[in-house]
């Protein structure tokens, strides 16, 4: 074989070797890029959890307020109309402790 | 036609090339696979989150509802208590308008001979208000009809604050019977309670 060919062969194994490593360079590149994305998903997941707490949370909450108002005006309205039901049993309940303090009864 | 180094070269290359792809290609699989570990622990995490939050915002709703639930029924008792009140507040003011009437009398000889009848026979003393002392008094030295029932009485000097009626009390003072209106009234607190609200707010009673 010459120098020539020898030559040939030599720097065809060297492209090889560059070949190699430039491929080996770009599977660490696409790992590292995939482990960045990995954090970036995380994030964005946790991002939405938060923001769909909050949603959840103004959701149940307000309704769990409305309820406790509704509750509470219905007691409301039932003491008014608790007030204006007894003025007809005002009297006889008044006149039975009369006459029970009297020993009338 | 190609010499066999050129041959040779170009097979040492394309084998480079052909390892190159197998480098890159497994990077890319091994990228894809964390990614979508990444994603699936992300979401997983993420249910979770929303679950936990879930069932510690459902407590808190329950709490919200049964804290309004215990104030209105709070609210409704603090009326009914209130309207029961002034049921006993309006009957201690007509018995007090009561006891300035001519008719209180017979209340008065009906409560005295109660008083006397529970504290037994014997030397029983009667205390009453000043007012009411002097009623009996006038009553006693007449005699006459139902105020025969007080003869085995004697009126104590002692008066008492009351708004009526007399407290019996044995000579020994073991035994006292109170039949004043303010203790009757105090009694009929009690146990009137029930029926008293039965009148005003029908069959449940506060």
């Amino acid at each position: 074989m010459s120098s020539e060919e020898l030559r040939a062969i030599r720097e065809a194994e060297l492209q090889a070797q560059r070949i190699i490593v430039e491929a080996a360079k770009e599977g660490d590149a696409v790992r590292e890029s995939a482990k960045r994305r990995a954090i970036e998903i995380a994030e964005e997941w946790r991002s939405r959890a938060a923001r769909d707490v909050e949603e959840l949370r103004s959701k149940i909450l307000d309704e769990a307020r409305r309820e406790a108002d509704r509750i509470l005006a219905d007691a409301e309205g039932q003491s008014r109309r608790l007030g204006e039901g007894a003025t007809a049993g005002m009297g006889q309940a008044i006149d039975r402790v009369v006459k029970g303090v009297l020993g009338l009864s | 036609m190609q010499s066999g180094v050129e041959k040779l070269t170009g097979a040492i290359v394309g084998s480079a090339r052909e390892e190159a792809e197998r480098i890159v290609e497994g990077a890319r699989g091994e990228a894809q696979s964390a990614l979508e570990a990444a994603r699936k622990e992300a979401e997983k995490e993420y249910r979770a989150t929303l679950e936990r939050e879930r069932a510690g915002l459902e407590l808190e709703r329950l709490r919200i509802v049964s804290d309004a639930t215990l104030r209105s029924q709070s609210l409704i008792l603090s009326a009914k208590e209130k309207l029961i009140a002034s049921v006993f507040e309006e009957a201690l003011a007509r018995i007090r308008e009561f006891t300035s009437t001519p008719a209180y009398e017979d209340a008065l000889l009906r409560l005295t001979s109660e008083a006397l009848s529970m504290a037994g026979s014997g030397d029983v003393e009667l205390l009453a208000n000043e007012v009411d002392a002097n009623r009996l008094s006038r009553l006693m030295s007449r005699g006459t009809g139902k105020a025969r029932l007080l003869a085995p009485a004697r009126l104590s000097t002692a008066k008492i604050n009351v708004i009526g009626g007399v407290i019996a009390r044995s000579s020994t003072g073991r035994v006292e019977v109170d039949n004043t209106l303010d203790g009757r009234f105090s009694v009929a607190r009690n146990t009137l309670r029930t029926e008293v609200s039965r009148i005003l707010f029908g069959g449940g009673s506060v």
